[in-house]
């Protein structure tokens, strides 16, 4: 959550990042398919498994932005 | 029964000292979810240890933002912004369990203006954006 969090204070204008109580928004976390947390999505069309490193949150952050 | 605890305040007190620049929670809610009502609860006792943090109630919640669909939006959404302008971060749902102490922190972050603990590379491309990004982190307040 957190390096999320600091990639949109890098850019406030275009980057939105949000904690989402997968409790709380059951619907939403289901349909997006979520069976493990922590899980970060990217524009809706990239899912990152775990607590990744810097690194490979943005390889994925680069492929879902193609 | 407050939320923040005897135990627990000595250390949002700690926390919430490290605020520079005021704060701004809008808070969306949702009416009939729990962790709404909990959310609202919880923001309005944050605000009693700091006079740097202000809390918006806003009418109905924000539109949904893609992939967000309309009928998603079960609980509240909680948005942070500072100088009149959203900081790009936002909680949906309750912070709870471990999530709580880097939700203070991300507070003060944005309080005070700090440099994104990210790389030089990553900065520099983030900042070239010209499209939106939007991250979602699921997480489950244990």
């Amino acid at each position: 959550m957190r390096l999320a969090q600091e990639i949109a204070r890098a850019n406030p204008g275009r980057v939105t990042a949000d904690m989402v109580d997968a409790e709380s928004f059951m619907r939403f976390s289901e349909r997006v398919g979520v069976f493990s947390v922590p899980l970060t999505l990217i524009n809706g069309v990239e899912q990152v498994v775990g607590a990744v490193p810097e690194p490979q949150l943005m390889q994925k952050i680069r492929s879902a932005m193609q | 029964m407050p939320l923040i605890t005897d135990e627990v305040a000595p250390h949002v007190r700690n926390a919430l000292s490290g605020l520079e620049t005021p704060v701004t929670l809008k808070f969306h809610p949702q009416p009939g979810s729990p962790a709404s009502e909990a959310m609202e609860q919880l923001l309005d006792e944050l605000t009693a240890f700091s006079d740097k943090l202000v809390v918006e109630k806003e009418a109905s919640l924000p539109a949904p933002m893609p992939p967000e669909e309309a009928e998603d939006l079960e609980s509240s959404i909680t948005e942070f912004w500072v100088d009149g302008k959203p900081t790009g971060i936002r909680y949906l749902g309750f912070p709870g369990g471990h999530e709580f102490g880097p939700f203070l922190e991300a507070m003060v972050a944005v309080s005070k203006h700090s440099a994104p603990k990210i790389s030089e590379a990553t900065r520099q491309w983030i900042e070239a954006l010209d499209k939106p990004l939007h991250l979602e982190v699921f997480v489950t307040p244990t």
